[in-house]
């Protein structure tokens, strides 16, 4: 049963990525990646990480994604200013050394196949609301601050690029 | 004299190039006035000349070495570097030299800047020069040997391109620095496989335990060593900066090629001679090249048309002279021709500094003539120093090329014994010709009749330096006179040097001074027959009978143009190729990249170059890929 | 955990100054005392970070930070960094019309960024500081927006930086996976000998490496700091990359210590591959803050040589390598901030004559940064390269050490050049814009230069006691 709800999830999951990078239609683009994150949330699912598999939903797939809609039709894009997804001169290559590095991390999964894996004891139940808020407000706590300060930059220089005047 | 005073010897023309520097950098009015500058940098000097003249008379041999710690420099670990000097014999000499002569320098350029947009740049750098080589020869820490090392790569560079305005000479400045890293890159590499192998580089400490090195190491580090030594001491094959060298103002040449620089590789040498003498080998190869080196620049010295330029390679060839004599052994010996040459390489630098000052900046011999009648003084100190120079005695070169010459023959290398010999006729040969064809003769220009002495502040220097080049050589009579009891500086720098013993018998060593006597006579008269009576004609009558030989000496072997295709070419297109393959795509984005796909920003649409983006991306994955391709190949 | 907090106010003062800009600055736009409010929190943490530099670390909230010690020391880089940029902005921001006051919350921010990875010994945290730092600086390097240039620059930077990101967390993955957990000091005892582990290791250098501009991960910064405002170019080629190397430090040092021979080599090609191509690329240069960067790529490798070496004097040596290179390279790039003219924000290096005969100070002072870059002795370049070249000598790594020397030669050849040039007899402008406290902190720069270099002994000693124990435990 996981095994199949894992495949299916993953396989959407790879349509779905590779739906937004050709899509030639950036609405069509950004609906691919909310089929994209609602595997990803199918994904969480299935390893009883049901607080992140809810707000992946909410958050990603819900409101990212609308906001993505929104400047998308603000934009109000014709058709002929839409590049077309094409390998140029260099993508032989990328495409080469992209399955290269597949084919590394690959090998690096194959090798464990069948081993078992360290567990964390503080990773047993990481997936509930209580142990989330516990980690994040006892030991992570600076690091939850931090991620404050990130935000607040990606707001403010958001802001200032672009409500700025200048010559 | 208290040893303590020690350090001031560095201090005092340090403390000259901060001030002078510092009041030029900060105070344009001070740039003019010329004598405060001229005073300041030749007093701190003189005063140091006074101090190192004090340590040298105030301190018994007896006390010496002594280590002089000022403060640790480097502490870290079980690496320490303090900032100490070594007093002992060879140091306190090297210092007497470089501030001694240093100082006639400085009191020459007083008159020969005169007038100079950079004067006071001048003289800070001279200062500066002045610290860096007396840093050289009195650290007692081989680090801290080469922070004076490299002081004076820079300050050469700084002085030769003085007229950095001049594309040429700033280029020959830069030649001149480059081919020194050279040098001191293999320098810096002996230094630290050294460490390596002794684990501390003082001095002390590198001499004592040179013995417990593992002799092909001792041998690579020695090579190593030597090779920095070529780099400085413009020797075969790191030469070629020195005869473009002289691109700077005449008096920095001649600080250059007598008290400092140059001198500083034949120091090295000296210096770790006890770690030489272990390996006879390097020591070899030493004597080798430099019997080389002075017979191929005395060549080449024989057929230059530029005053300076004979200079310059008459220099190149004393110094292969002093290498030969450290290559035998003779360690003592190569210092002391480092002293009478002094005397006379400056003696003749200045004397064409003369020149070239009454000439208006003429530089080409063929241009003069005639000059004894108009500069009596320069003609007089100029011929002293000339026959000094071509080993005449009883003039100061004759005592210390003998005395390497024996030694070369005494330890069994008469091949290069005759090769230094050879060499010793074609210096008497160059020497003569330039002399007759400056000095004798009739005018070739018309410049020559203008010609007038120059002021008391240049002709004072020349005539101190010219009773150095006389009587410099008295201090180390050979065996043969006085059995050694009259060879006093061979007895007060063998404290300091590992010379090799050498027994020569007595009438081999009378056939020697005899044949070397023979040769300086002989080259002279040879010289003054030829060039006196035909004047220039006799170069012509050279250049006809030898050929394709002479031409050969012109194009001083076609060294320039060899090193230029082996090295500077290939150095210059393989960095350029890479870069002009990154560069290309960023050129290649202005007039139109084939890969390259639009962006889209704010509401004006604009096009970014984003065919260099995936190119940038492409090099990345590369990169990532060859990481993950190490860490598996090493974990499975 | 109130204590811990306490001991983390340098990062907290910098937090509150920068809101405090913020505000400010929405009361009265582009105020001139924002600056000063982002100088009063720099220089305020940077007293408390010396204050605690010479005492041993201590662990905050159950070993997730670290502080004092090490990372005090490079906390105290990465403030002069940030005084320096500051000072220089101050000056330099309103000859281009981007006097923002958010310019210095931004900064200040991304200081944050950048003393939070140092201290961090949770790699979670130091990705979250990574990416506080990188997306402060996507936005300064993006400044000038009305500038294809810089937009350019700002957009390169960007996705390639997002590039670099996705491979730190795919390789952060792998390593939890595996090892079960993400701190530092647990790591040593449970590493596993399995490829995917590797592949993780591998996976997350590239991200450090992109940060501190190592080759082949080098591409964007040429583009980068010559598309962003000079003083922020010289931000993010001194404390960007200091941040970065001191979590590449505690990370191959102190989590992978133990497996030092996996690494080591490959850092060392690394570091060849940085300094053939930093130098020789250089070399061919004729804008000023391109060649400094591809200096800066070539000065990153001289530090690696340092981490390559794998011992604790190596180690030392890579942290003096930082201060020095950090004061050099911001005296430079200040000179060329306070000299540029262009409306295009490009220095050619013919627009470099004639500075020494107009500003003989400021001329000089250039020379004596370049010089420390060449690595001249005695100022702080040369010590530094002695310090890590020592080093890789004994850890037997000789060929990194003539590689090194080579190219370090080579490097003389461009640094000269420019050292000559602005002494050419050509009638200058003035200087643009009045720096007299610029001018100080270039004062200040050249003094450290100069301490460092005659008087290493008690910073070099002070970063061996990092790395004592063999450069496994960080004190």
């Amino acid at each position: 049963m996981q095994v199949v709800l894992f495949g299916i999830c993953a396989l959407l999951a790879i349509v779905g990525a590779v739906g937004v990078i050709t899509a030639r239609n950036p609405v069509y683009s950004a609906l691919f990646l909310v089929l994209n994150f609602f595997s990803l949330a199918g994904l969480y699912l299935s390893l009883e990480a049901q607080f992140l598999a809810v707000t992946q939903v909410i958050v990603y797939a819900g409101a990212i994604v609308v906001l993505f809609l929104f400047v998308i039709m603000l934009l109000n894009l014709r058709p002929e200013d839409l590049p077309r997804f094409r390998l140029d001169r260099t993508g032989p290559l990328v495409v080469l050394l992209s399955l290269g590095l597949l084919l590394g991390v690959g090998m690096g999964i194959w090798s464990l196949l069948g081993a078992s894996f360290p567990q964390d004891p503080q990773a047993q139940a990481v997936g509930t609301v209580e142990s989330l808020g516990r980690a994040l407000f006892g030991r992570y706590l600076v690091g939850f601050e931090v991620v404050a300060v990130l935000l607040l930059v990606a707001m403010i220089g958001s802001v200032m690029l672009a409500k700025r005047r200048f010559q | 004299m208290m040893p303590q005073w020690t350090p001031y010897l560095v201090g005092l023309p340090l403390l000259g190039f901060l001030l002078s520097g510092l009041l030029g950098l900060l105070w344009p009015r001070y740039r003019r006035w010329e004598i405060g500058i001229g005073v300041l940098a030749v007093s701190v000097v003189a005063l140091a000349f006074l101090l190192a003249l004090g340590l040298f008379v105030g301190l018994p041999q007896e006390e010496l070495p002594l280590r002089v710690v000022l403060y640790q420099w480097i502490a870290s670990g079980d690496f320490a570097a303090p900032i100490a000097f070594r007093l002992d014999t060879l140091s306190l000499w090297m210092t007497l030299i470089v501030t001694g002569v240093g100082a006639l320098i400085h009191l020459y350029s007083i008159g020969y800047m005169r007038g100079d947009a950079g004067y006071w740049r001048y003289f800070a750098y001279l200062n500066l020069f002045i610290a860096a080589m007396l840093l050289l020869v009195l650290a007692d820490n081989l680090l801290l040997l080469f922070l004076g090392w490299e002081g004076v790569g820079l300050c050469s560079y700084l002085l030769i391109g003085h007229w950095y305005a001049d594309r040429e000479k700033a280029f020959a400045a830069r030649k001149a620095f480059v081919v020194n890293r050279i040098g001191d890159f293999a320098f810096l590499i002996g230094l630290l496989w050294l460490f390596r192998e002794v684990g501390s580089l003082d001095l002390g400490v590198v001499l004592d335990r040179a013995g417990a090195i593992e002799s092909t190491a001792l041998g690579a580090i020695g090579m190593l060593l030597f090779l920095g030594a070529t780099g400085k001491s413009a020797q075969i094959p790191l030469y070629v900066w020195l005869p473009d060298a002289m691109a700077g103002p005449t008096p920095v040449s001649a600080l250059i090629h007598a008290a400092t620089m140059v001198t500083a590789g034949v120091y090295l040498l000296a210096r770790l001679s006890p770690l030489y003498v272990l390996s006879p080998g390097v020591l070899g190869l030493i004597a080798l090249i430099g019997a080389l080196t002075a017979l191929l620049a005395a060549t080449m010295a024989l057929v230059q048309t530029d005053i300076k330029k004979v200079l310059a390679y008459s220099t190149i060839s004393q110094l292969g002279l002093m290498f030969l004599g450290a290559g035998v052994g003779a360690f003592s010996a190569a210092i002391f021709h480092v002293f009478t040459h002094a005397f006379s390489k400056a003696l003749l630098f200045l004397g064409a500094g003369s020149v070239i000052h009454a000439l208006e900046g003429e530089q080409d011999i063929r241009r003069m003539g005639g000059l004894s009648r108009h500069m009596p003084l320069t003609y007089c100190t100029f011929l002293l120093g000339a026959l000094a120079l071509a080993g005449l005695p009883p003039l100061a070169g004759f005592f210390s090329k003998d005395m390497m010459l024996t030694a070369a023959l005494g330890s069994g290398h008469e091949v290069l014994w005759f090769l230094g010999l050879v060499s010793s006729l074609l210096t008497t040969l160059y020497m003569g010709r330039l002399l007759v064809l400056v000095f004798h003769g009739a005018p070739r220009a018309p410049a020559v009749s203008r010609a007038h002495e120059a002021p008391a502040v240049m002709r004072l220097p020349l005539v101190g330096l010219a009773v150095g080049a006389v009587a410099a050589g008295w201090i180390g009579w050979p065996d043969l006179l006085g059995h050694g009891a009259w060879n006093w500086i061979g007895r007060w720098l063998s404290d300091s040097t590992a010379d090799l013993e050498h027994g020569l018998s007595l009438g081999l060593e009378a056939l020697s001074i005899a044949l070397s006597v023979t040769v300086a006579v002989g080259g002279l008269w040879m010289a003054f027959r030829l060039w006196g009576r035909a004047g220039l004609e006799a170069d012509h009558m050279l250049q006809r009978r030898l050929g394709g030989l002479y031409a050969l000496w012109q194009s001083g072997y076609r060294v320039e143009a060899i090193y230029e295709r082996l090295f500077v070419r290939p150095l210059l297109q393989g960095s350029a190729a890479p870069l002009r393959w990154s560069e290309r795509y960023i050129a290649g984005g202005l007039i139109g990249l084939a890969s390259r796909s639009a962006f889209f920003i704010g509401s004006g649409i604009r096009r970014l170059q984003t065919g260099l983006l995936s190119l940038y991306a492409l090099v990345m994955l590369i990169g990532a890929l060859g990481l993950l391709a190490w860490f598996l190949w090493r974990s499975l | 955990m109130w204590l811990d907090t306490l001991a983390l106010m340098p990062v907290l003062l910098l937090v509150v100054a920068g809101l405090l800009i913020i505000v400010l600055d929405s009361l009265d736009n582009d105020s001139p005392v924002l600056p000063w409010v982002a100088l009063l929190g720099l220089l305020g943490a940077l007293v408390l970070e010396l204050n605690r530099l010479g005492g041993g670390g201590r662990f905050l909230f159950e070993g997730l930070l670290r502080v004092g010690g090490f990372s005090a020391y490079v906390n105290a880089v990465l403030l002069l960094g940030g005084i320096a940029t500051v000072i220089f902005c101050r000056a330099y921001l309103p000859r281009i019309w981007h006097a923002h006051g958010e310019v210095y919350a931004l900064v200040l921010f991304a200081l944050v960024g950048m003393m939070v990875m140092a201290a961090s010994y949770d790699l979670v945290l130091t990705f979250l500081g990574l990416e506080t730092m990188s997306v402060a600086l996507y936005v300064l390097t993006g400044l000038a927006r009305e500038d294809v240039r810089a937009n350019e620059a700002a957009m390169k930077y960007f996705l390639l930086g997002a590039f670099a990101t996705g491979f730190v967390l795919y390789g952060l993955a792998f390593l939890y996976g595996t090892t079960g957990t993400t701190r530092l000091d647990l790591l040593p005892t449970r590493i596993p000998n399995t490829p995917l582990f590797w592949v993780g290791v591998g996976l997350l250098l590239v991200g450090f490496l992109f940060k501190i501009a190592a080759v082949p991960f080098h591409m964007w910064a040429p583009d980068a700091y010559q598309g962003a405002p000079t003083p922020i170019a010289g931000f993010m080629a001194t404390a960007s990359k200091a941040a970065a190397m001191s979590a590449l430090l505690l990370l191959l040092g102190h989590g992978l210590g133990l497996v030092r021979p996996q690494w080591a080599d490959v850092l060392a090609v690394v570091a060849a591959l940085s300094m053939i191509v930093g130098n020789g690329a250089a070399l061919m240069q004729g804008e000023v803050k391109r060649l400094l960067a591809y200096s800066g790529i070539a000065h990153v490798g001289y530090a690696l040589v340092g981490i390559a070496s794998a011992s604790a004097s190596g180690y030392a040596g890579a942290l003096f390598y930082l201060l020095a290179y950090a004061s050099a390279a911001l005296g430079a790039f200040g000179v060329a901030a306070l000299w540029e003219q262009r409306p295009d924000r490009q220095l050619p290096a013919e627009d470099l004559s004639g500075l020494g005969r107009r500003h003989p100070l400021l001329g000089a002072l250039w020379v004596l940064f370049l010089l420390s870059l060449v690595g001249f002795p005695p100022l702080a370049g040369f010590m530094a390269k002695y310090a890590v070249f020592a080093a890789a000598v004994q850890a037997g790594k000789i060929w990194l050490v003539l590689i090194g020397v080579i190219t370090s030669m080579i490097s003389a050849y461009y640094y000269l050049r420019l050292c000559v040039l602005i002494w050419r007899p050509v009638e200058a402008h003035p200087l643009p814009s009045s720096g007299q406290l610029a001018s100080g902190v270039l004062l200040l720069t050249s003094a450290l230069l100069l301490w460092l270099g005659l008087w290493p002994s008690g910073v070099l000693e002070l970063v061996g006691r990092f790395f004592e124990d063999s450069g496994l435990v960080l004190r």
